[in-house]
């Protein structure tokens, strides 16, 4: 299986600068030109262009197999619930918060598990999605409110401005990617994204090279983790109702296939193969009970013809001046 | 005869596997600046040597030390840490990464920028990375493979690619390079070039410890040889000497198939237990 960069990809690679520049003002621009349910649909594609990033680290850099990622995500989501309503919290500030705690949460509940590999892993993180959302649901310490879920009233302010219109959102959602975007691009290209990618590679080899894979693997995971978490905070605001329902096997299940289509290790490809999951049902929504039906077909015909994913990970090229090293 | 302390020194290192002992209260002692062999049939618990060196495995009983200190109950990264390098006699590369990042792999440990100082890219961080880029330079010249630096490591030749291995271990900076059959497969041409960086490498003050079954290689560039069957040292030696011990020639006539089927199932369990 041999990778192969499409011409597009290539043209937009020599490119690049204007591309982004462009790309950033068509996105900027896109709400004034669609109604707002449209403006919506984007809304939560960008959460789950946050989300897909989030396990792209997990399942794409590290090779790491995930099935539970909603278990972050709700702990997220409940953790600015309980914590806005109850105390009070600032939004802004249950941001970090939030990812901080789905954070711990991934450091801990990994660490037992963190040896296992492939399916096994698989396995156990499908349980602990379960485990999580049933917690949620038997409303432990009267905190989490059941089946029913919570109310999240607060809303974002900026400079006296509400962010509570589809619009509003759209800015907020969009202009996080944008910076978890940066962050990413910039983890890709250092010793901690490069140590990721031995580990996908060939974990023994990377051991014995000198790559602390424990370290690794926990730091995608405890990374991955508080990402989600604090996508949550976003969530649960934009939602204003969360339920156990929000964070079900079947969501990760998506985000998973999210990462595959998209191509592992490929945040080109998360964006795109979110916006897929996203928009397309929507435009088909008529069709909606042949979803999954749909879901199953293009995942098929995907791994025969396209296996690589929708937008191949580029492998990181090192640039070298001319005549050697620094 | 050195007075100063041997580099690496194993004392009657022992390892069973299930009712198989494939390392027998194992002696031996690497000085410093030399190109040690070890040598033996399959099956005689070479590669098991090596595994419980780099912390692979752990030992049962015995003691290994590293420049006067302990290297038991190290994992393998902090072995590398301590500055013993290795190859894999069936090759471990990334295979999807490019030679260049594979030999960056070697400085990881080298390097100290955590999570945080790589997303602000600060100052220390550019530095480090820059002299990681020089080092893996350094070593992919050394190697010869300087013009393959952006090819993907599965595109490469067999010969390119156990350079590369060796490359990449050489990119972490060990005191000690353990090589395991580094000629394995190469043509002749392609071995003498071997032995010339490998004497190359000794030259610049790193000691080499290898296993070879190329007995030409191995008499060709051995200050030292140490010969092993069923998990005992045998003999030890300059290379005249042990060519000329009966239980050397006896050992190597005396090889039947039993033996590489326990060598293959050590290696497997060898790929397990790391995981």
């Amino acid at each position: 299986m041999r990778l192969e960069f499409t011409k597009p990809a290539s043209f937009i690679r020599a490119h690049s600068a204007w591309f982004i520049g462009a790309l950033i003002l068509a996105a900027a621009a896109l709400p004034l030109f669609i109604s707002d349910y449209w403006t919506d649909v984007c809304v939560f594609w960008g959460i789950n262009v946050l989300l897909g990033l989030s396990l792209n680290i997990i399942v794409g850099e590290v090779g790491l197999f995930n099935m539970g990622q909603m278990a972050f995500f709700a702990i997220g989501s409940y953790t600015t619930a309980i914590l806005s309503e109850r105390f009070g919290v600032n939004l802004w500030l249950l941001i970090p918060i939030s990812g901080l705690i789905a954070a711990g949460a991934g450091y801990i509940l990994t660490g037992p598990i963190i040896h296992l590999r492939g399916d096994y892993l698989l396995m156990v993180t499908i349980g602990l999605n379960e485990m999580i959302r049933i917690t949620l649901i038997n409303n432990p310490f009267g905190l989490t409110g059941g089946p029913n879920g919570l109310i999240v009233l607060d809303q974002f302010r900026i400079f006296g401005h509400v962010i509570q219109r589809p619009i509003d959102f759209y800015y907020l959602v969009w202009a996080a990617v944008a910076l978890l975007l940066f962050c990413l691009g910039r983890l890709q290209r250092s010793r901690v994204g490069r140590a990721w990618n031995y580990v996908r590679e060939d974990p023994i080899a990377a051991e014995a090279t000198g790559v602390n894979t424990r370290w690794a693997k926990t730091l995608a995971f405890t990374l991955g983790a508080g990402i989600a978490g604090a996508a949550g905070t976003i969530f649960a605001t934009k939602m204003m109702v969360i339920s156990p329902d929000s964070f079900t096997f079947m969501e990760s299940v998506i985000l998973f296939c999210i990462v595959i289509l998209g191509g592992m290790g490929s945040i080109p490809g998360v964006i795109l193969a979110s916006g897929a999951m996203m928009v397309l049902p929507e435009l088909l929504r008529n069709f909606a009970q042949y979803r999954m039906l749909l879901f199953g077909l293009a995942m098929v015909i995907m791994m025969i013809f396209r296996p690589q994913g929708l937008w191949p990970s580029r492998r990181w090229m090192t640039r070298l001046k001319e005549g050697g090293g620094e | 005869m050195t007075l100063s302390a041997p580099l690496l020194s194993l004392g009657a290192v022992s390892k069973n596997f299930g009712g198989l002992r494939a390392v027998d209260s194992f002696d031996l002692n690497v000085k410093e600046g030399s190109i040690t062999s070890l040598i033996g049939p399959n099956g005689a618990g070479k590669t098991t040597v090596f595994n419980l060196i780099t912390g692979i495995y752990r030992p049962d009983s015995g003691s290994i030390t590293f420049r006067s200190s302990a290297l038991i109950g190290m994992l393998p990264h902090q072995v590398v840490e301590a500055g013993i390098a290795r190859t894999f006699q069936t090759l471990r590369l990334f295979e999807n990464l490019t030679c260049f990042e594979n030999v960056l792999a070697g400085q990881h440990c080298r390097c100290k920028a955590g999570l945080v100082a790589c997303i602000l890219n600060t100052r220390a961080r550019q530095a480090e990375e820059a002299r990681a880029h020089s080092e893996a330079e350094r070593c992919l010249r050394q190697l010869r493979i300087w013009h393959l630096r952006d090819e993907l490591a599965r595109n490469l030749s067999y010969g390119d690619r156990r350079r590369l291995e060796i490359a990449r271990a050489m990119a972490s900076g060990p005191a000690l390079l353990i090589l395991d059959e580094p000629a394995g497969g190469l043509n002749e041409r392609e071995s003498d070039e071997l032995m010339d960086i490998i004497r190359e490498i000794r030259d610049s003050g790193i000691t080499v410890f290898l296993i070879e079954h190329d007995m030409r290689v191995v008499m060709g560039i051995s200050d030292h040889v140490a010969v092993m069957e069923y998990g005992r040292k045998i003999s030890e030696g300059t290379p005249e000497e042990v060519q000329k011990d009966p239980a050397v020639i006896e050992a190597y006539l005396g090889t039947d198939d039993e033996d590489e089927q326990a060598e293959a199932e050590a290696d497997a369990e060898a790929g397990e237990s790391v995981q």
